[in-house]
């Protein structure tokens, strides 16, 4: 045999390894392989070629490996009992690069799938050799890193911790500042994963200097950055007063909210986000939107998108007008409720409909020019109809209950409440009954207004139990209004006339007489209506 | 006389006892009146002291009460004069603060103002908005185009050998129809040369395959072959490959070391850590080779492969277990590999026997 017979059993073995592990790598890429890869006990077959001498073949089993457990937790789990990961974390640190992008591709599959995955790979150490891969030269290293790192981070705040301890946050921020746009989305997504945990967190990556960088990337043409630096902002300001002022100083506004208008509708969620996380804060933040003509670009958007997306602008418009008087006025001013209307009109799902009506009843409530305006848009009937529904979920029934309730106590608006007086349940009603009988003791014309449309006879129909507050509340109507109306008014009262008639003693013996009387009385009802009739005129 | 003289002596004595008496009864009733006398007296001057403390107490009492009385009277005034002014300093207070407010906080022609302009605001940033929006659907549409013609142009390139000639009419040229668009369209195409092959051509090696290349254009009497049949790109780039190596020449045998060598030599001169990174997890036991490296080794002399007993692949036990988990290997690794070897020292005998 000579040399070169022996070399080629090596090269033959070569080859046929590196077809193996790049089929397998391609196998495991299809969702539907998988099961049969497991089941041929690939697992137990890659963990050598981890440690194969050839880079490419080491490089590819990680990639088969990070293929698979991305594919579901089972997988990931076998992969964690396998003591595979020790195995990457440890070459994590000395291989080329292309291996670390693997590396770090099989540590991020595990961690997504649950918080014991990932406190596992935490517990590996991989932390310290993510975040040495941060400072790698190649983008594709530091990329995949700080996917990784990300994953880690979005499960709780104890692995947010982890990372943090881990001295990732710095590094992530030199991320954001590198030219790569792919690198930099993918790092402001892991620091809006870190920073979404708790206050402490948030502040940290304030602290290392982000915003500053992250507001720069505002008006970057590229959607998916935009998308991860506006959910960064917005999981930085959602926590306290002061972040949220740490986030508006960076002087996002007005700029941003050209974004509204993005074409990308996770943009515009986004930013719609970040903006809602801003005012709900204080009245001072929300007056700083209203004055930059925030709420107007919101309801524009609110107008223009569909579904999911539009909600955060809808609870928007409720955060800023929950706040002051002036606010809520803004916010109608700005077309907002004609807006909210629509929206609780045209949305089909439960939670919108109770953002909606949430977000109404913040606006309604403040005084009756507030609760006009809203009246005004025709929405009352409509809450009234949701609350009633048996359809309609728990929390859209409370929310349909308080916001009808907020903007009734404040509502002077008589024709539009009259509507609800025929089909609101007694606990409503009370409300509804209560305003007419604030309105109706100072104010003639509405009282005529009130007697002609029917609204008085609706009111004798209702049954209240005495000395309760919707009986007190029907006495003091009754009280703006003569006797006899009230009597003409109430249920049944033909008949007590015809029983008048019954029992009416003929005085007078004369026959002509007689008759004459007894046909005034038989028509007693035709002539006592004619009575209120010329009453009411 | 006896007689005469007891009677006598009777009388004064009888006379002497009235008198007696009398005397007593007239001592009795003077001391009587003199006590009454006393007692009127003592009355008397009682009364008339009794009067004047009267006099004294009433002047006494009245100066009292008319003193009190005027405390009083004082201490009411004041309690009066000091509502009113309470009451006027509220008057004072709520019309002022009425004022300030409705001039610094509540001022209804300032609110409105300030609303009219929010409204003016909104519209001015709706019509930015709707600018922003124009423009960049603008860019994108002119994007979308762009990009649509560059692949217009590419179908136009891969179909023009269509394109009618002088010689002879292109498919599309009829010679019964007017003109069709399409061949206007086919003549509209522009080559273009790769980029790629630009580069190509300054580097030294290719020059030799061009020379090689215009020889063989510049071979007489030989048709030209009409139309580009693949992408030019794609032409070009498998033209100008360079040689592949083989696998083995590919990977050095020995890259590992080398490679690690030269990523220690980076890692000296890059080093941005001293502290080097250590694994949380050191492994205290040795590394132990896999169960498929686990064979013994039977001299070719003695057994050939063909001659091998089937019943050696045959295992009582599940094939799976080789398949599972390593844990499991790791546990029940040496009992397997005693195992193994008594079925080989079963398989020699059995061989040897035969």
């Amino acid at each position: 045999m000579s040399q070169r017979q022996v070399l080629q059993v090596f090269e033959q073995y070569q080859r046929d390894r590196t077809k193996f592990i790049q089929t397998v790598a391609e196998l495991a890429g299809r969702p539907q392989h998988i099961e049969t890869l497991q089941n041929a006990g690939v697992m137990s077959l890659l963990r050598p070629l981890l440690l194969d001498i050839v880079p490419t073949i080491q490089h590819t089993a990680a990639l088969a490996l990070g293929r698979l457990a991305n594919y579901n937790e089972d997988l990931a789990e076998a992969i964690v009992k396998g003591d595979i990961l020790p195995q990457l974390v440890y070459s994590l640190a000395e291989q080329n690069r292309f291996y670390k992008k693997s590396a770090a591709f099989v540590l991020r599959a595990v961690s997504r799938h649950s918080p014991s995955l990932a406190q596992s790979v935490v517990d590996c150490g991989a932390l310290d050799a993510l975040v040495i891969c941060l400072e790698e030269f190649d983008a594709e290293v530091k990329e995949s890193a700080a996917w990784a790192i990300g994953y880690i981070a979005a499960h709780n705040g104890e692995l947010s911790q982890a990372v943090v301890d881990a001295g990732a946050v710095p590094l992530l921020v030199m991320c954001i500042q590198e030219p790569e746009v792919s690198l930099k989305s993918i790092a402001a997504s892991a620091l809006s994963d870190i920073s979404k945990h708790s206050p402490e967190l948030a502040q940290t990556v304030v602290d290392s200097g982000a915003i500053a960088h992250l507001s720069q990337m505002t008006l970057n043409p590229n959607a998916k950055l935009k998308r991860q630096v506006f959910s960064a902002l917005s999981q930085i300001a959602k926590h306290s007063v002061d972040l949220a002022e740490m986030v508006v100083e960076a002087e996002i506004f007005p700029s941003v909210l050209a974004c509204l208008k993005d074409q990308d509708s996770y943009v515009q969620k986004n930013i719609a986000i970040l903006i809602r996380e801003i005012a709900k804060h204080t009245p001072e933040l929300s007056q700083l939107i209203v004055n930059a003509g925030g709420v107007a670009a919101v309801v524009d958007y609110i107008g223009e998108t569909r579904g999911n997306i539009r909600l955060p602008g809808v609870m928007m418009l409720g955060y800023v007008a929950a706040h002051a008087e002036n606010l809520a006025m803004a916010v109608i001013v700005s077309k907002g409720a004609s807006q909210l209307a629509i929206v609780l009109c045209e949305e089909e799902e439960d939670h919108m409909q109770a953002a909606a009506a949430w977000s109404l009843g913040q606006i309604g409530r403040h005084t009756p020019e507030h609760a006009k305006a809203i009246a005004q848009t025709n929405v009352l009937p409509k809450l009234l109809q949701m609350y009633l529904n048996p359809a309609s979920s728990e929390d859209l029934q409370v929310k349909c209950k308080k916001a009808l309730k907020n903007i009734l106590q404040k509502c002077v608006h008589l024709e539009a409440l009259e509507p609800l007086l025929y089909d609101a349940p007694p606990n409503i009603l009370k409300h509804v009954i209560g305003q007419f009988s604030k309105v109706l003791p100072n104010d003639s014309k509405a009282r005529r207004l009130f007697m002609t449309s029917g609204g008085l006879k609706k009111v004798q129909e209702i049954k209240a139990e005495p000395g309760s507050v919707l009986s007190e509340y029907i006495n003091i109507i009754n009280n703006c209004y003569p006797e006899e109306v009230i009597k003409y008014y109430s249920p049944g009262y033909s008949e007590t006339l015809l029983e008048k008639v019954e029992n009416f003693n003929v005085v007078t013996t004369d026959p002509s007489l007689a008759y004459s009387h007894s046909e005034s009385a038989g028509n007693s009802l035709s002539h006592s209506q004619t009575i209120c009739s010329t009453l009411v005129v | 006389m006896a007689a005469k003289s007891r009677l006598l002596k009777n009388t004064i004595e009888f006379l002497s006892e009235i008198i007696y008496d009398e005397r007593n009864e007239a001592e009795k009733k003077r001391i009587a009146e003199l006590d009454a006398l006393e007692k009127a007296e003592a009355e008397k001057k009682m009364r008339r002291r009794t009067e004047a403390a009267i006099i004294i107490q009433k002047h006494w009492r009245g100066y009292v009460g008319r003193k009190y009385y005027k405390e009083c009277l004082l201490k009411y005034f004041r309690q009066i004069s000091l509502k009113h002014y309470n009451s006027m300093a509220t008057k004072i207070q709520k019309v002022w603060r009425g004022n300030w407010i409705r001039q610094h906080v509540y001022n209804y022609y300032k609110r409105q103002e300030y609303f009219q302009a929010l409204a003016e605001k909104n519209e001015i940033m709706l019509i930015r908005l709707q600018e922003f929006r124009d423009e960049r659907r603008r860019v994108q549409y002119e994007m979308a185009r762009t990009i649509q013609r560059r692949h217009q142009n590419e179908l136009v390139r891969k179909y023009h050998h269509l394109v009618s000639t002088k010689a002879i009419p292109g498919i599309y040229n009829s010679p019964y129809s007017p003109a069709d668009s399409r061949d206007l369209f086919l003549k509209s195409a522009k080559f273009r040369v790769s980029p790629l092959s630009k580069k190509r051509k300054q580097m030294s090696f290719n020059k030799k395959c061009e020379k090689m290349l215009d020889s063989i254009k510049n071979l007489p009497n030989v048709p030209k072959q009409q139309g580009p049949f693949q992408d030019p790109k794609k032409v070009h780039f498998q033209r100008y490959k360079p040689p592949r190596q083989t696998l083995r020449m590919e990977t050095d045998f020995y890259h590992l070391e080398k490679a690690r060598k030269a990523m220690m030599d980076k890692e000296w001169t890059h080093r941005l850590h001293d502290d080097l990174f250590l694994p949380v997890k050191n492994r205290a036991s040795q590394y132990k080779a896999n169960m498929q490296n686990m064979s013994v080794y039977i001299p070719l002399g003695q057994i050939t492969y063909r001659e091998n007993d089937p019943s050696f692949n045959v295992d009582k036990k599940d094939f799976q277990l080789v398949l599972s988990p390593i844990p499991f290997f790791d546990e029940f690794q040496e009992k397997m590999e005693e195992l193994k070897l008594e079925k080989c020292a079963k398989l020699t005998e059995n061989v040897m026997s035969s």
